[in-house]
C-alpha cells in the first residue's frame, strides 16, 4: 500500500468519523464523563474514616456530630457501608448499615442500641436531614451513575486555571432535587461544587469540596476531598463534613457488613 | 458456670491487645411519674427514681467483650428497687465465619413495634413500659454459622431468669407475689432455675426481605399461670389452703418466625409463635369473670393452654418538607387457637389493633414526637394511649415527657386484662444526662 493510498485512507476516515463526534448529544457526553469518573475513583477496596460535622445555624452558633465509617468496594454492585455514630452522645452506638445497588433501591438497616434491634429501613425517603444537618442522606449515600440522567452542559476553568466539566444530574427515582449541577475537577475525577435544586426547580443548596488528598492504592492515584462546606441558600444554614483519619486500600471482611455487624 | 466463663473470659483476652477497640457509654436519668389519685392508702402515686446504665466493649478482632448493665432505686417506692446484667458475655470468631458466644446476652427477635410474640427469650421488668418492657440478659452458650443468605444460630439457655414484677406500693400491682415457680417436668414444680433449656434460629435475607425462624424449647417468661398448688376441695369447691399467690412458669416448646419486607415507602411486618406448654401440673387459680359469674365456686385448677400468637404491622414512611421524617404505623395482633376466656387470660394484648405515629424533626436538637394508640377489638372500651415528646437540651442531656392513658373499666365480677391498670394513668418526665 503507497502512502499516497494510507493518506487518502486517513482523510477518508477522518471525514467519516467528523460527523461521529460532532453527533455526540450532551447526554452521551454527561454520561461518558461520569463513567470516566467512576472509573477513575473505583479500586480504593476498602476505606475506614473518621469524620466530623458541624452545624451552624443562621445565627452563627456551632454544634459538632461525629462518627466513622467503613465502607467496601464491591466490584459486582453498589458498595458495602456502615456508619457509626458516636456524638451526640443520646445516639452513640447507633448504627446504619447500607448495601448499595446500582439500579435499584439500597437495603438499609439501623441498629437501635438501647433495644439491641436491628430494623430493617425504608431507603426510598433519602431527603431526611442527616443528623439536623444541612445534609441529607440523598448527599452522603451511594452515588451510582446508574440512578441519574447526566447532561454536559459546558467546559469551564475555576479561577485558579483548574479545567471543570459541568454537568447535570437529574434523578431517575425518588429524590429531594430535582437536579443537581456538578463542576467536576478534570485533574481530580471528582467534583468540587455541587448545586442543589428543589422540587421546585429552586436553588435549595451549594456543597464546595476541599482539602483534597491523593491517596495510592496499588497502582491508582486516588483523589478524596476532606472537607464539604454545604450552605443553604434558602435557610442560611450551613454544614460542615470534615474527614479527621482516612485510609483507602483496607481489606475488609465481608461479615463486618452483614447484619451480624450491627449487633 | 459464672466462674468458668470468667476464666474463659480472661483466657481468651491474652494477647488479644493488637487492634484493639475500647468504647464506653452510659446514663443516668431522673425519672419522674405522676399517676392519677386513687383511694388506696398502700400504693404511691408518685415515682420518683435514678436510673443508669452503662456499657463497656472490648474488640479485638476476633475477640469482643461485651458488659451492659443498668439500674434504678426509686425514693417513694423501695420495691423498684433493681439491678439487672443485660450483656456480660465474650464471643469470638473461629475461622472467619463462626462464631462462640459465652455469658449474658440481650436478644431482640422483634419485627413489630407494640405486639412480639416472637420476641420472648429474655424475662422481662413487668414495671416497665408495656408495649417495649426492660429486658434482663439471659444466660446463653451460642454457636453462629453462616447459612446461604444468612446464619444459623444454635443457643444453649442453663437458667431461667425470674421476671421482675411491680410491688405492693407500685400502682401497676395488683397482688404480692411470691418467688416464682418453675413446672418442669412430670407433674413437677420447682423452686430450681437451673434447666436445659435450648434453640435453633436461622435468618436469612431474600431480596428485599429479611426472614427468621426459630424452634425454642425453654421456660416460659410471659404467661405465668398465677395461683397455688396448695389447694383442696370443700363441699364440691376448690379452695386455697394459703393465701400465698405464686407465678408459675411452665416449660413450652415455640416455633416462631418474623418477616419484614420493604415495598417502597412501606415496611411490611409480621410474627408469630405457636406454642406448646407442658400440661401435666395444673394450678389453682382464680377463675376468671365469665365462669365465676355461671358457678359458685370462686377457684378453678387448670393448666396454660397450647395456641399461637400473631402479629401483623405495617409502616409507612414519609419525608415532610425541611428534612422532617413522619412514620405511620399500623399492627394488630391476636391469640388464635383457644376460647376467648382463655385468650384473655393468657395476654393483656390478645386482641388488639395499635396506630401510631413518629415524627422526627431532624433538627439540632433531635425533637420527636410519638404516639401510640393501643385499643382492643374484642373487648369493649379498652385503650391504651401513649404520647411522648423528646427533645436533646445539649449534646449530653435530654429530656422526655409524655403520658400514659389507660381506659379500661371493670366489666365484670374480676378484673381481667387490661382492667387491672384502669385508673392507672399517669404523666412522665425523664431528665436524661449521657457520657
Amino acid at each position: 500500500m503507497s502512502i499516497k493510498t494510507l493518506s487518502l485512507l486517513t482523510i477518508l476516515s477522518l471525514l467519516l468519523s467528523a460527523p461521529a463526534f460532532s453527533k455526540e448529544t450532551p447526554e452521551q457526553k454527561g454520561l461518558k464523563i461520569a463513567q470516566l469518573t467512576r472509573d477513575k475513583n473505583e479500586g480504593f477496596k476498602g476505606e475506614t474514616a473518621e469524620m466530623e460535622m458541624t452545624l451552624i445555624d443562621a445565627y452563627k452558633s456551632k454544634t459538632v456530630r461525629q462518627m466513622t465509617s467503613k465502607v467496601m468496594e464491591d466490584d459486582k454492585d453498589g458498595d458495602k457501608s456502615l456508619m457509626v455514630f458516636l456524638n451526640p452522645k443520646d445516639v452513640k452506638g447507633t448504627k446504619m448499615l447500607t448495601h448499595s445497588h446500582k439500579a435499584e433501591d439500597d437495603d438499609q438497616w439501623l441498629f437501635l442500641p438501647s433495644l439491641r434491634r436491628v430494623k430493617r429501613i425504608s431507603s426510598r425517603n433519602k431527603s431526611s436531614s442527616f443528623m439536623g444537618s444541612e445534609f441529607s442522606y440523598e448527599d452522603l449515600g451511594s452515588q451510582e451513575i446508574e440512578k441519574y440522567n447526566y447532561k454536559w452542559i459546558k467546559d469551564a476553568k475555576t479561577k485558579k486555571g483548574e479545567k471543570l466539566w459541568i454537568l447535570q444530574r437529574v434523578p431517575k427515582k425518588k429524590s429531594g432535587y430535582s437536579k443537581m449541577v456538578m463542576y467536576v475537577s478534570q485533574t481530580k475525577n471528582n467534583p468540587v461544587k455541587i448545586d442543589y435544586y428543589d422540587r421546585k426547580g429552586e436553588l435549595l443548596k451549594s456543597a464546595t469540596f476541599s482539602d483534597y488528598k491523593v491517596y495510592k492504592v496499588g497502582k491508582k492515584k486516588l483523589y478524596r476531598a476532606h472537607k464539604i462546606h454545604m450552605k443553604n441558600v434558602q435557610t442560611k444554614k450551613q454544614s460542615i463534613f470534615t474527614w479527621k483519619t482516612r485510609k483507602l486500600g483496607v481489606g475488609h471482611k465481608s461479615r463486618d457488613f452483614d447484619k451480624r455487624a450491627l449487633k | 458456670m459464672l466462674k468458668t466463663l470468667v476464666v474463659l473470659s480472661l483466657f481468651v483476652s491474652v494477647g488479644s491487645y493488637a487492634q484493639d477497640e475500647y468504647s464506653g457509654q452510659g446514663e443516668v436519668a431522673l425519672e419522674f411519674r405522676q399517676f392519677e389519685k386513687d383511694q388506696s392508702e398502700l400504693t404511691e402515686d408518685t415515682n420518683i427514681s435514678v436510673f443508669s446504665r452503662l456499657e463497656q466493649r472490648y474488640k479485638s478482632d476476633p475477640f469482643e467483650h461485651v458488659f451492659r448493665g443498668y439500674a434504678r432505686v426509686d425514693k417513694k417506692d423501695q420495691n423498684r428497687a433493681f439491678v439487672a446484667l443485660e450483656d456480660a458475655y465474650f464471643s469470638s470468631y473461629l475461622l472467619e465465619e463462626y462464631k462462640v458466644l459465652a455469658g449474658y446476652k440481650l436478644f431482640n427477635w422483634t419485627a413489630t413495634e407494640a405486639f412480639h410474640p416472637a420476641d420472648v427469650i429474655n424475662s422481662r421488668n413487668f414495671d416497665s413500659n408495656l408495649e417495649n418492657l426492660e429486658k434482663k440478659g439471659e444466660l446463653t452458650l451460642e454457636f453462629e454459622a453462616p447459612f446461604f443468605d444468612g446464619v444459623l444460630q444454635f443457643y444453649y439457655f442453663p437458667r431461667f431468669e425470674e421476671p421482675e414484677y411491680p410491688g405492693e406500693q407500685s400502682r401497676l400491682s395488683s397482688v404480692k407475689l411470691e418467688r416464682s415457680v418453675v413446672v418442669d417436668g412430670v407433674d413437677t414444680t420447682t423452686n430450681e432455675y437451673w434447666t436445659n433449656q435450648f434453640a435453633i434460629r436461622m435468618t436469612q435475607s431474600l431480596f428485599d426481605a429479611d426472614i427468621s425462624i426459630h424452634y425454642l424449647n425453654h421456660i416460659d417468661r410471659n404467661m405465668p399461670m398465677v395461683g397455688t398448688t396448695n389447694y383442696t376441695t370443700i363441699l364440691g369447691n376448690l379452695q386455697p389452703l394459703t393465701s400465698q399467690v405464686t407465678p408459675y412458669y411452665y416449660r413450652k416448646s415455640q416455633i416462631g418466625g418474623t418477616y419484614q419486607q420493604v415495598f417502597g415507602d412501606l415496611i411490611v411486618k409480621f410474627e408469630f409463635a405457636n406454642r406448646t406448654f407442658e400440661q401435666d401440673k395444673t394450678i389453682l387459680t382464680a377463675k376468671s369473670a365469665t365462669l365465676k359469674a355461671a358457678n359458685a365456686g370462686n377457684y378453678e385448677a387448670k393448666f396454660i393452654e397450647n395456641h399461637t400468637e400473631a402479629a401483623f404491622g405495617l409502616e409507612y414512611v414519609l419525608s415532610l418538607p425541611g428534612g422532617v421524617d413522619a412514620n405511620l404505623f399500623f399492627e394488630g395482633n391476636g391469640i388464635f387457637g383457644v376460647e376467648e376466656q382463655e385468650r384473655i387470660d393468657r395476654s393483656t394484648f390478645q386482641r388488639d389493633i395499635m396506630l401510631g405515629f413518629r415524627i422526627a424533626f431532624n433538627d439540632v436538637m433531635g425533637t420527636e414526637i410519638y404516639t401510640t394508640l393501643i385499643t382492643d377489638i374484642e373487648r369493649d372500651n379498652e385503650y391504651l394511649l401513649n404520647a411522648k415528646i423528646s427533645r436533646r437540651l445539649s449534646d449530653n442531656w435530654k429530656f422526655e415527657g409524655g403520658l400514659r392513658v389507660i381506659e379500661a373499666p371493670q366489666k365484670g365480677v374480676i378484673k381481667e386484662g387490661l382492667e387491672v391498670l384502669d385508673g392507672d394513668s399517669y404523666v412522665f418526665t425523664n431528665l436524661t444526662r449521657y457520657f
